[in-house]
């Protein structure tokens, strides 16, 4: 992930961030990222409960 | 779907939607009931899951060229954050990959990311961004490079 805090190069603020991945392997995943960062240590996994982002999906059979 | 920003001239943005690979009980339980389960860098760090694991989850290098000249730097993400990875793509092969059985997609990313955000404790800024990926072992850094006339 693409991020700082370094006030010099806040131009980076403005680009669209992306994430280097090196595995090129993996290139056929073509990932795409959701970035949550908290103000506080992260656990390895966090459980959530949100019926209202629910509601931006819906089941598919991929293809 | 599609943001437009108010800066002049309007900027819009498309967002593809976004397509998350999971087993049918963990699907039904997030459609259902709205549960579902983050991960964290450390904790991809060390899965050693094939497609899902990266021992170099999290590393960065920022090149920056600037008026006074270039800065370097090699980063490590805090281990302040949490993941979801989807793909753009719809595909059975990458579900067999994941040794999931069903999927669903994201229609509207931004709608998502904005009410997951709401659910977790101390969000301060949400990234949504594609995967680059690259074969060369010396690049395995992510890293923005500016023409030096950009920033002069």
């Amino acid at each position: 992930m693409n991020s700082h805090n370094d006030t010099e190069i806040g131009l980076i603020h403005s680009l669209e961030p992306y994430f280097h991945k090196s595995n090129m392997e993996h290139s056929g995943q073509f990932e795409y990222r959701l970035v949550f960062v908290t103000n506080q240590k992260a656990k390895d996994e966090l459980n959530i409960v949100s019926t209202s982002a629910a509601k931006f999906c819906m089941r598919v059979q991929p293809k | 779907m599609q943001i437009t920003t108010a800066f002049n001239p309007n900027l819009h943005v498309r967002i593809p939607q976004l397509f998350r690979y999971m087993e049918q009980e963990y699907v039904n339980d997030f459609l259902e009931k709205g549960k579902i389960r983050l991960g964290s860098y450390q904790k991809y760090r060390a899965d050693d899951h094939e497609e899902r694991g990266d021992s170099m989850e999290g590393f960065s290098c920022l090149d920056a060229y600037m008026k006074n000249g270039f800065l370097s730097s090699n980063l490590i993400i805090p281990n302040n954050a949490y993941l979801l990875c989807s793909s753009t793509i719809s595909s059975k092969e990458l579900m067999r990959k994941f040794n999931a059985d069903s999927s669903f997609v994201i229609s509207d990313p931004y709608g998502f990311a904005t009410e997951i955000a709401k659910e977790i404790p101390g969000c301060k800024e949400i990234f949504l961004g594609q995967c680059v990926y690259t074969p060369s072992l010396q690049r395995f850094f992510s890293s923005y490079r500016w023409r030096k006339n950009e920033l002069t």
